[in-house]
Order: structure tokens, then C-alpha cells, then sequence
């Protein structure tokens, strides 16, 4: 048992701690984040839309950070991506405003829906940038085409029905039984791209040719993850964790001709006050 | 003893691993819990607000997609030729209203306001 217990610590030392690498910060991962300010997820929210709306993107990709980027895991820079579209914002006093609505796959919060469920929700660009922990998104534009065919599918019935409820963080892209914001996205530009809406087509075409993100784990984490945290699922990896990313949907677009453009996009204080 | 900093020790490590820990892979919502408090901390900074909106996806003709079939193929596009322009963009901000907060009971229709109903008989 001693034996035991020493090669589990040599196991944990050997984790990719990439936030306690200096020793002090042990713990708690989550504890401590914090989100933009107001004050500056605003402008920071309208400066993306006024980038957008410059490059003439009717349908975008955008990802944030909720975790700051070194205390993510290698390989990964972004937690959350949705589509933004072009819309007309209706308000109440019958003013129509131009601007960017956003569509997002979130999890539950363990309340009024169990974590390890999602459900599919309409916001708006301050929503999603005052979720952020930091003053940079990834932005991706799909090519005119595909900007046209994701128009015509999102918020659709059938975009609906490619929503698999069941959560799992790092679920696996090439496998249907779990779903998280990425693999959504993943999901509905794989519907666009080959025009089909047929759920096994759809991780079929995959399969052969969207390569995930592999995510270091060791066993105890495989192990005990779902104990822990009901949004760790792991039965629908095989061998080592895999999951859709940015990175790995950046690549896949641009490998396949789907991208127009893709950058990162700093928060720059004054860029949103200037039309 | 053994078995116990077997234990700590294993959920230590998965709870302090960038890998799985707690919000790695946040997708959570992170919408206005407090809509008013929102719009107040947002107009104390200059910024405006516009509240409760309802976003119409501005399709261009022949946006739309047939996908009924396995080789189903995208309608029309020659409009989208000249959809790629820029854009324009309102400066207000736009936040999400609250939560919605529907009782599940049913509850006792309101009677109207007399005073105020002076056609009402």
C-alpha cells in the first residue's frame, strides 16, 4: 500500500498543473476568477460587434474565456463559443436596432436543470463577453457560403434537433451520446458543410475527417472525474480524452476551405466609442 | 488512515487539474441575473442601454437551407452577392431581460381596472 500511495503522489506531481506551477497557487482552480467589468464588457461587446459588422460577417464564430488562459489545459485557449448573427434587434418602444444576436449551448447551472443537461438560448453580445476572464476573444469568420447556409439553419427547427441535451465537458466529437457548446457548433457547421441533417452522417463525416483536441489526463482523473463533477462523462471516450476546441474547429475550417478569416481580438478601450 | 489520504489525495488532484477541474470547459450561462442592476451599472459608465429586445435574424433571400434529405442542396444565393458589404451596428448595448419567473400555479385572473376602463360596461 505505501508503494501504492507514493506512485499516486509521483501521479498527481505529474499533472499539468499549469496554474500552481509557481508553487503558491495551489487549490482551487475556479476560486479567485474573475469576470470583465461591466465598464468593460460593454465596449468590449460592441467593439466585436463594430469589427464584425467592418468586415461585413453576417454569421461569426466568437470564443471567450471564462478560466484565465494559464489555468487552461494545454492545447486549449477558450471555454465558450457561440454563433453570432447579424441581426434586427426589435425593443419594446418599436425601435429596430442593427446589431449581433447569440446563440449559445449552455449547461445547467444545477438548479433549475441539472449540470450534466443543456439547453439552447438566444443573448446577446454583453451576455457573452461579461462571462469572460479575460480582454480577448477568437473569432472565427466562416467563408460567404458557409456564412449563407448558417443563416439559413440557425435557430431553425432543424438546427434544434441536432441539440443532444445530454452534457458532458469534454465530450467526444466523434461519438452521440454527449454534447458541449463546441461539439454543437461543431455539429451544426458538419450539417451545413456536407447539406445533410442526419445525426449518424453527420459524426460518420466526422469521424473521417474532424481531428479533436486530445486533453491530458492521467487515470486517477479518469477515474474519479465523474464522481466528482457530473459534467465529467468519460464513457463515450475511447482510449485517451478527446474533445472539440476552437483550435480544433479553427483547423477543420481551414483545412476545409470553410474559414474566410480567423484572428484573436484584444479588447482595445477605445475602439468601440468611434461608429 | 491509508485509506483516507488515498482519498484526499486523489480528490486533490482532480480538483486542482486545469483538465477537469470546475469550469475548464465552462458553458454556462453567465445572463443577467439582475437585469435592473445591470442596466444601472451600465448607464453609470455612459453606456446605452436598450433592455428587453427581440433579435429577427436578417435573412437574405435564398438564405435558407433545404436539408430533408441526405443530398439535400442550399436554395438560391444570388442575392447573397452583395450581402457581404459592411454593416451597420446601433450603439446602444443590448442586455437580456431577467429570468423568466412564471408561477406554476395558476394564478387568479386580475380584475380590470374599472377606474381606468371608462368604455367598459
Amino acid at each position: 500500500m505505501k508503494r501504492l500511495i507514493i506512485g499516486l503522489m509521483a501521479t498527481c506531481l505529474a499533472l499539468p498543473f499549469g496554474a500552481q506551477a509557481g508553487g503558491a497557487e495551489s487549490g482551487d482552480s475556479a476560486a479567485g476568477t474573475t469576470f470583465l467589468m461591466p465598464a468593460v464588457a460593454a465596449p468590449f461587446a460592441k467593439q466585436i460587434e463594430q469589427e464584425l459588422a467592418t468586415k461585413g460577417a453576417r454569421v461569426a464564430i466568437v470564443f471567450r474565456s471564462s478560466q484565465p488562459h494559464e489555468k487552461l489545459p494545454d492545447g486549449v485557449s477558450y471555454t465558450h463559443g457561440a454563433f453570432w448573427v447579424y441581426s434586427d434587434l426589435k425593443t419594446p418602444d418599436g425601435r429596430t436596432l442593427k446589431g449581433y444576436a447569440v446563440y449559445n449551448l449552455y449547461h445547467g447551472n444545477g438548479e433549475t436543470l441539472p449540470k450534466n443537461l443543456s439547453y439552447l438560448k438566444q443573448d446577446f453580445p454583453y451576455d457573452f463577453v461579461k462571462g469572460s476572464a479575460e480582454e480577448d476573444v477568437a473569432v472565427l469568420i466562416p467563408t460567404p457560403e458557409m456564412q449563407r447556409r448558417l443563416l439559413g439553419m440557425i435557430g431553425t427547427k432543424d438546427y434544434e434537433a441536432l441539440h443532444v441535451p445530454d452534457y458532458s465537458l469534454v465530450s467526444n466529437p466523434h461519438d452521440p451520446r454527449y454534447q458541449n457548446c463546441v461539439e454543437f457548433m461543431l455539429d451544426i457547421i458538419a450539417a451545413v458543410t456536407w447539406e445533410t441533417k442526419d445525426y449518424a452522417q453527420i459524426k460518420a463525416n466526422l469521424a473521417a475527417h474532424f481531428e479533436p483536441t486530445p486533453i491530458r489526463t492521467n487515470l486517477v482523473q479518469r477515474a474519479l472525474g465523474p464522481a466528482v463533477d457530473s459534467r465529467i462523462r468519460l464513457d463515450d471516450q475511447k482510449g485517451g480524452i478527446e474533445t472539440a476546441t476552437s483550435e480544433s474547429l479553427s483547423a477543420f475550417m481551414t483545412t476545409h476551405g470553410l474559414l474566410s478569416e480567423t484572428y484573436v481580438l484584444d479588447y482595445r478601450p477605445q475602439a468601440a466609442i468611434t461608429p | 488512515m491509508l485509506k483516507s489520504t488515498l482519498t484526499a489525495l486523489t480528490l486533490s488532484a482532480l480538483l486542482t487539474s486545469p483538465v477537469l477541474a470546475q469550469g475548464s470547459f465552462e458553458n454556462a450561462s453567465n445572463a443577467s441575473g439582475n437585469s435592473a442592476e445591470a442596466s444601472a451599472e451600465l448607464a453609470l459608465s455612459g453606456v446605452q442601454v436598450a433592455l428587453g429586445v427581440v433579435a429577427v435574424p436578417i435573412v437574405i433571400v435564398g438564405a435558407g437551407l433545404d436539408l430533408s434529405g441526405d443530398a439535400a442542396s442550399a436554395t438560391g444565393g444570388a442575392l447573397w452577392d452583395a450581402a457581404n458589404a459592411p454593416l451597420e451596428v446601433s450603439q446602444e448595448t443590448v442586455i437580456a431581460q431577467p429570468a423568466p419567473n412564471v408561477p406554476q400555479t395558476p394564478q387568479p385572473t386580475r380584475e380590470p381596472a374599472r377606474e381606468t376602463c371608462g368604455d367598459c360596461q
